[in-house]
């Protein structure tokens, strides 16, 4: 498997099954699939866009172990997910749209999704992941997968 | 629901191994870990991660389908790693289970606030489990990267909040693997060590003293190979004394902990052959305390 065949094929939003289903996003795949995605977007934009800042960070700054401010701020543990994760999107929508790419999915990963308290909108606070997070998770998927026809 | 056939992990090859490797207090060795005494424990000196772990010479080569290590004292949230190899150097690796949250310590993100730190990997400490490491060999290398002599358990937990990782019993064995689940007619319950006295007036006092987890489970039907191979095996090497460790859906990672326990059998299993080319037979285990 490539990045760009994982991309296109191997992520997905049903259930995380280490086995039958292991690019799960559901059932609390994020734990082991947000860092796998952004490695793969980086791995194929790097070639195409270069090492710009937004690539950097999705290859060689975001990461799975516990955020700390001076060690380790791309960290998503330990509060890191409050820094990194609605940042995670916003690098992906700024690779996609310079790889030419624009969609509704993008245009939310950009701008739609924040930490502010839910209003009926893309919020995460009060509650907010509960109706955002598993979408805001789709839409990376979704970008993911254009990403993989460039 | 994903539903994976049971697993029970028997014929404890780590018994007659040498154990070495962390850094484990000198009264509360890693021979320990070999005692059904589960409260006589081996205790690490520290919970760095270069302390909590060992290593094991089976001083054979068998096929190992499965490992347990626990009870232990490890966190909601802590990750272990089990490999084996080829060399007594451990260098020429076989089977590596990769790192990973030990499963069912942790509770669904989505039920955790956007604002707790521990959101993304769904840790919640008020979680009082005494977990097992319990790692399953893939069908797939059982008898490839898992027929090796030298095993390591690495217990990733440099944070506990102890100070140090404990561990009752740790057993590496074989597994027996069915080709059908268990039949429908199956239970699991408690059972209550509970002592009553009633007085004439029918007030009752009661002493509780724990429980143990009860598992039945029963098959229409196996291959009779199945049936004269690991069924007799288990009912010849273990009888009601020889502990096992039972792993009733090893595709359940929520409930993994709940429903997984070392036990022995209440009574011998029965083979009885009244299908052609088959057998039926049941086993009844209670949980080794």
């Amino acid at each position: 498997m490539t990045a760009r065949s994982d991309l296109a094929s191997f992520y997905n939003m049903e259930d995380y099954h280490r086995v039958s289903n292991p690019g799960g996003f559901d059932n609390n795949g994020h734990r082991y699939n947000w860092f796998l995605i952004l490695q793969d977007i980086a791995a194929v934009a790097e070639p195409i866009l270069g090492l710009t800042a937004q690539v950097n960070r999705l290859k060689n700054v975001y990461n799975e172990d516990d955020y700390d401010a001076g060690t380790n701020p791309g960290g998503i543990g330990n509060g890191g997910h409050l820094i990194n994760y609605i940042a995670s999107l916003r690098d992906v929508a700024v690779v996609a749209s310079g790889l030419g790419l624009s969609s509704a999915a993008i245009t939310r990963l950009s701008s739609f999704y924040t930490n502010s308290n839910y209003s009926n909108d893309g919020g995460f606070g009060r509650n907010g992941h509960r109706v955002n997070f598993l979408p805001s998770l789709a839409d990376l998927v979704t970008c993911g997968r254009s990403i993989a026809t460039v | 629901m994903i539903v994976g056939n049971i697993r029970i992990i028997y014929d404890n090859f780590a018994e007659a191994g040498i154990v070495s490797g962390g850094s484990w207090l000198t009264g509360m060795p890693l021979t320990n870990m070999f005692d059904q005494a589960l409260g006589l424990v081996a205790r690490s000196t520290n919970a760095t991660t270069g302390s909590t772990q060992f290593k094991i010479d089976l001083g054979i080569v068998p096929v190992v389908g499965g490992v347990a290590v626990g009870p232990t004292n490890l966190s909601p949230g802590a990750q272990y790693r089990v490999t084996s190899y080829f060399d007594a150097g451990f260098s020429v690796l076989a089977y590596d289970s990769g790192t990973k949250f030990i499963q069912g310590t942790t509770v669904d993100s989505l039920d955790l606030e956007w604002e707790n730190p521990d959101f993304w990997y769904g840790i919640d400490p008020t979680l009082q489990l005494a977990p097992w490491i319990i790692e399953i060999v893939p069908d797939d290398q059982v008898g490839v990267t898992s027929a090796a002599q030298y095993w390591k358990v690495e217990m990733i937990d440099p944070e506990n909040a102890d100070g140090f990782v404990e561990v009752g019993y740790c057993i590496i064995g074989r597994t027996f693997r069915p080709s059908l689940n268990y039949d429908e007619n199956n239970s699991f319950t408690r059972i209550e060590l509970t002592d009553t006295i009633e007085a004439l007036g029918g007030h009752r006092d009661y002493w509780h003293r724990g429980s143990r987890r009860s598992l039945k489970v029963t098959w229409w039907r196996l291959d009779e190979p199945e049936g004269w191979g690991d069924v007799y095996r288990m009912m010849t090497t273990l009888g009601t004394h020889q502990p096992m460790f039972v792993v009733p859906d090893p595709d359940d990672d929520e409930n993994l902990q709940k429903r997984s326990f070392l036990a022995t059998f209440a009574n011998s299993p029965e083979l009885r052959l009244i299908i052609q080319d088959g057998v039926t037979t049941g086993f009844d285990l209670e949980e080794v305390l």
